[in-house]
């Protein structure tokens, strides 16, 4: 598998480009399978039995009315909250109910749908605190100082920089991230999970109170991000995005899974359109 | 010699509090812990003074086992504090619960005689130095603390200064996010936990090696909050300031109300006077300068980048027109 980011990949990102192409570069095989996943909050079944699958190196869009069950769906999937039952396979290992830094580990990684950034610390500091297996977080790395970690540290301000530039964030490096606007925290997000050379990508409604621009550009680095190998699940209420980005569309309502496809597909079908104007 | 035990607690706590967010308010504890176990592995056996105080071990062992032994109590302590306190319990939350370990602690060693001689305390504890003449060995005391504080700060700044501080410090800010990027909170905090009940230890193994006795009442929870204090008007995080803050609440503040003039009708008015101070200080500075005096150090990796700095490289737009999610 490739990896989804490296300094290697190219830094340009002409803004203002209509994003097109729904394909991927991956194959067939799932890279992630959902079987029958249930939650339960108390008596409420906020999922109830979706079944699904991801596979390598294409966008899927996860769409339907609010309190469909999408965000649980994410949350269960990416270990923030233990499933009530069901299976999830990633990469061909169950890792059901794996708590969500140990899944993180193996390159399942998620946004929030309120971009979580480290406010006290600096756009580059929190690019940097994602970089997996640093030899600084070790017993012999905070003992033994730069002298330990000091070159891998350059290497991670080297490849933390060209994340930056590639979004367009370079002059914002050294900013605390609270002082970011709503739309450079997301990006510091996505960055951040880059830094982690995931695998799987699940954001939860990432162009959420994004301008038109930034959603163009926020769609066109999701689609470069893809056709470098990167698979993504994408939570979104924004069709027109979930059109032009996701290759296969999996429609949700009452918990449960209504209906999947492509979005023109499921424009069409009967269950969908209903589901969006009843709720 | 206090500034300096205050000191290594001061920087223990920071390191808990300041850098990795955990709100330890049974951080006294530790440093209980620590001065008990130098006192009972320094004291000789118990039917060597008389029996008048009762107390467990008693093994005689030399200074720098002690304090060796007192640290290691301090983060095993520490540990233990922190597992009452971490599963699935908000920050608040766990604040709450320290407080109450931190009572239930002092109120089990007090009602417990055979343990640490109970509410009497310990006392008869040797300072190791007290032979080589009174005032000399006061200042080879001062000379081992100096020491001992030397080295703590540059452990705490290995620790606080490079990727495990920037981790704490994330964690300080977000747990869910850390999690997110696959880092261990409960691991983290543990780690913050030990290390801090470790130099917690050491001063408290310090102390009570130089004032010679340590009993419940010196161990109040109130202890924890003047050590509070000093890292929120020094500057959470910040461990120079975290020092001067340290300087400014014990030898300014609390010592300083001893030369207050006595109230013949109301004794102890003084000393309750500067009470009142710290905690008037306190709620001023998380109201008026929540930074601290001395904030954080903001890091630089190598030379500010330029807006559009791409090193040569065409760079994408800059993401500085969204609103706000």
């Amino acid at each position: 598998m490739a990896n989804a980011l490296d300094e290697q990949a190219p830094p340009s990102l002409p803004g203002g480009v209509a994003v097109v192409g729904r394909g991927g570069a991956g194959g067939s095989a799932p890279l992630l399978r959902v079987e029958h996943l249930v939650k339960h909050y108390g008596g409420v079944r906020a999922v109830d039995g979706v079944s699904f699958t991801v596979a390598a190196g294409t966008i899927t869009g996860l769409i339907g009315p609010n309190g469909a069950g999408k965000s649980t769906v994410l949350s269960v999937v990416s270990g923030f909250t233990p499933p009530t039952g069901g299976r999830i396979w990633f990469d061909g290992r169950d890792v059901t109910g794996l708590p969500m830094h140990r899944l993180a580990r193996t390159g399942l990684v998620r946004t929030f749908q309120l971009a979580r950034v480290f406010g006290g610390l600096t756009t580059l500091e929190n690019l940097l605190v994602a970089a997996p297996r640093q030899r600084g977080l070790s017993p012999l790395g905070v003992l033994g100082g730069r002298f330990v970690w000091g070159a891998e540290e350059r290497r991670l301000v080297e490849r933390a920089r060209a994340l930056l530039r590639r979004f367009g964030m370079a002059s914002k490096a050294d900013d605390y991230a609270r002082t970011l606007s709503g739309g450079q925290k997301r990006a510091v997000e996505i960055m951040r999970c880059m830094m982690m050379r995931p695998r799987l990508l699940l954001l939860d409604e990432p162009m959420a109170g994004l301008s038109p621009r930034l959603v163009v550009e926020l769609e066109q680095i999701l689609v470069e991000l893809r056709d470098e190998g990167l698979a993504l699940l994408v939570v979104e209420h924004e069709l027109e995005t979930v059109d032009r980005l996701c290759a296969t569309v999996v429609a949700m309502a009452h918990g449960r899974v209504i209906a999947e496809g492509t979005m023109a597909d499921l424009r069409t079908r009967r269950e969908v359109q209903d589901s969006y104007v009843v709720g | 010699m206090y500034l300096g035990t205050d000191l290594l607690a001061a920087w223990g706590l920071n390191l808990e509090f300041g850098v990795a967010g955990i709100a330890n308010l049974a951080y006294i504890v530790v440093i209980a812990a620590g001065a008990y176990t130098y006192a009972v592995l320094t004291l000789g056996p118990t039917s060597g003074n008389g029996g008048f105080q009762q107390y467990i071990l008693g093994f005689h062992l030399p200074f720098a086992v002690a304090v060796v032994a007192a640290a290691l109590a301090g983060a095993l302590v520490g540990v233990v504090i922190g597992i009452t306190g971490l599963k699935r319990l908000r920050q608040d939350y766990q604040g709450m619960v320290m407080l109450v370990v931190s009572l239930m602690a002092a109120t089990v060693v007090g009602a417990d005689t055979g343990l640490f001689n109970g509410q009497a305390g310990l006392s008869l504890v040797s300072n190791p130095f007290s032979g080589s003449g009174s005032a000399r060995g006061d200042w080879t005391y001062v000379a081992v603390v100096a020491l001992a504080c030397a080295v703590g700060f540059l452990v705490l700044r290995r620790f606080t200064g490079g990727p495990m501080g920037r981790t704490l410090r994330a964690m300080r800010d977000d747990e869910h996010a850390v999690a997110a990027i696959g880092r261990s909170v409960v691991k983290l905090r543990l780690v913050a936990q030990a290390v801090g009940g470790a130099f917690g230890g050491v001063s408290g193994a310090l102390l009570v090696g130089f004032i010679g006795g340590w009993s419940p009442s010196a161990w109040g929870y109130p202890e924890t909050l003047a050590l509070l204090t000093a890292i929120i008007v020094g500057g959470m995080g910040n461990n120079v300031g975290v020092s001067i803050g340290t300087f400014v609440v014990y030898l300014l503040l609390l010592q300083g109300v001893q030369f207050l003039p006595q109230v013949a009708s109301h004794p102890g008015l003084t000393e309750a006077f500067g009470w009142i101070i710290l905690g008037a200080t306190t709620v001023a500075f998380v109201w008026l300068r929540p930074q601290g005096v001395f904030p954080e150090r903001r890091p630089r990796f190598g030379p500010r980048a330029r807006s559009g700095d791409g090193g040569g490289a065409p760079s994408g737009p800059e993401l500085s027109d969204s609103v706000g999610a």
